[in-house]
């Protein structure tokens, strides 16, 4: 597979998690679907996905660190998936704010758990090592956030919200299929010592 | 000592501008419901996407400006012109009456935004052991995502209990902070006062 293409595939997974097809409107759907939900609340919803993650950040980096076989991480990329495609799901489900803010908290931490694989995938098989390298990527990645922010405010527009969480979940579940194959290539082209 | 100082000051001005912007972004989307006459789903969207594509055509272009010339110099005028593009933006939201003036200014951000992270990233490690880049680079992401979940909370007491107009220039405010804080930064910087040696 082509290198940019891979990169583009790849941080096309991260950036529906991290900003994609829902996070422009997270705060309208929260405000639409949860009776109780008012400004404060959304922020507190916002806290609890970024407090999740930062706390989790650092102990999944250091455990993985030293993972020289890589089973590890794959294992972690696998239950972080695991964990992120089932959010939007649980979004549907929602009734109140304290239903969203744990699933905001199963969300930071499936995202913590997936980090490390993606950024030894970035690292080693995109060879995105050097920084001037990856002025272009990021770029590229940025206009591919873009296409997919109008493409979800689309999708709720015309489709509505529930829809909307449909497609993100689907999607998110074929971009976390991908990445486990790319990284059980990587496994398998790179030797043991260097995983 | 990990790094310079200038590099501390340079790092803390970027914590402030990136807690600043967290301020508000969680509910930018109800922010423009609740001001701005007619907004739909797909407006806020289109608004965020014309956010990135600016950013990523500045950040291009910003960068391949200041690698072009004097490295340091335009490095430090660029971050510091960054903040204060974005210190301006949340006082252009105060005023906007309809999308277009959001679309305007959602471009302008992104030229600020862009701005800053051409170069914001290399300055900061310049001064930092090559070893410690990646750990360095990681114990600051970690802090500036508690800082925007602080952020995120405060922004919503903020919202909720006073108005939108304190929000947005409480977040120019701390613009402009970090504009002021890289300044200084710069002044201090080891580099451009190499820089300015020969002339005496």
């Amino acid at each position: 597979m082509l290198r940019w293409m891979r990169a583009i595939l790849l941080g096309d997974m991260f950036y529906l998690m991290a900003f994609g097809l829902i996070s422009p409107i997270f705060a309208l759907f929260l405000q639409d679907r949860i009776p109780s939900a008012t400004v404060m609340s959304v922020g507190i919803a916002e806290a609890a996905f970024l407090i999740s993650l930062a706390t989790l950040r650092p102990f999944i980096h250091l455990s993985t660190r030293n993972d020289s076989r890589g089973w590890r991480t794959q294992s972690y990329l696998w239950f972080g998936s695991f964990l992120v495609v089932l959010a939007p799901f649980l979004l549907l489900l929602a009734r109140d704010m304290l239903d969203v803010i744990v699933i905001q908290m199963i969300y930071g931490t499936g995202v913590a758990f997936a980090e490390p694989a993606w950024s030894r995938l970035m690292d080693r098989t995109c060879g995105l090592d050097d920084a001037s390298k990856q002025e272009p990527k990021n770029a590229a990645n940025t206009l591919l956030a873009a296409g997919i922010a109008v493409l979800g405010g689309f999708i709720a527009q015309y489709e509505g919200m529930p829809a909307l969480l449909y497609y993100l979940g689907v999607t998110l579940l074929g971009a976390a299929l991908l990445m486990a194959i790319l990284y059980h290539q990587l496994g398998r082209l790179t030797p043991k010592a260097n995983v | 000592m990990i790094f310079h100082r200038s590099s501390s000051i340079l790092a803390a001005a970027d914590l402030v501008a990136v807690s600043a912007f967290g301020l508000l972004l969680p509910i930018f989307a109800v922010f423009l419901r609740d001001t701005i006459p007619g907004v739909t789903l797909l407006n806020v969207a289109v608004a965020q996407a014309i956010f990135l594509t600016s950013k990523a055509a500045f950040d291009l272009l910003f960068s391949t400006f200041v690698h072009a010339g004097n490295h340091h110099k335009r490095s430090w005028s660029a971050v510091a012109l960054g903040y204060a593009v974005m210190a301006v933006v949340p006082l252009g939201y105060s005023l906007a009456h309809n999308m277009s003036h959001i679309f305007l200014l959602q471009i302008v951000l992104g030229m600020g935004v862009g701005l800053v992270g051409a170069t914001w990233h290399d300055l900061f490690m310049a001064s930092t052991d090559s070893q410690l880049h990646g750990t360095v680079y990681k114990i600051y992401n970690t802090a500036v995502a508690f800082a925007c979940a602080a952020a995120a909370i405060l922004g919503g007491y903020l919202a909720y209990n006073f108005d939108y107009q304190i929000l947005l220039y409480t977040l120019s405010g701390l613009a402009a902070c970090a504009c002021i804080m890289t300044l200084v930064a710069a002044a201090m910087s080891p580099a451009l006062k190499q820089h300015r040696l020969p002339r005496n």
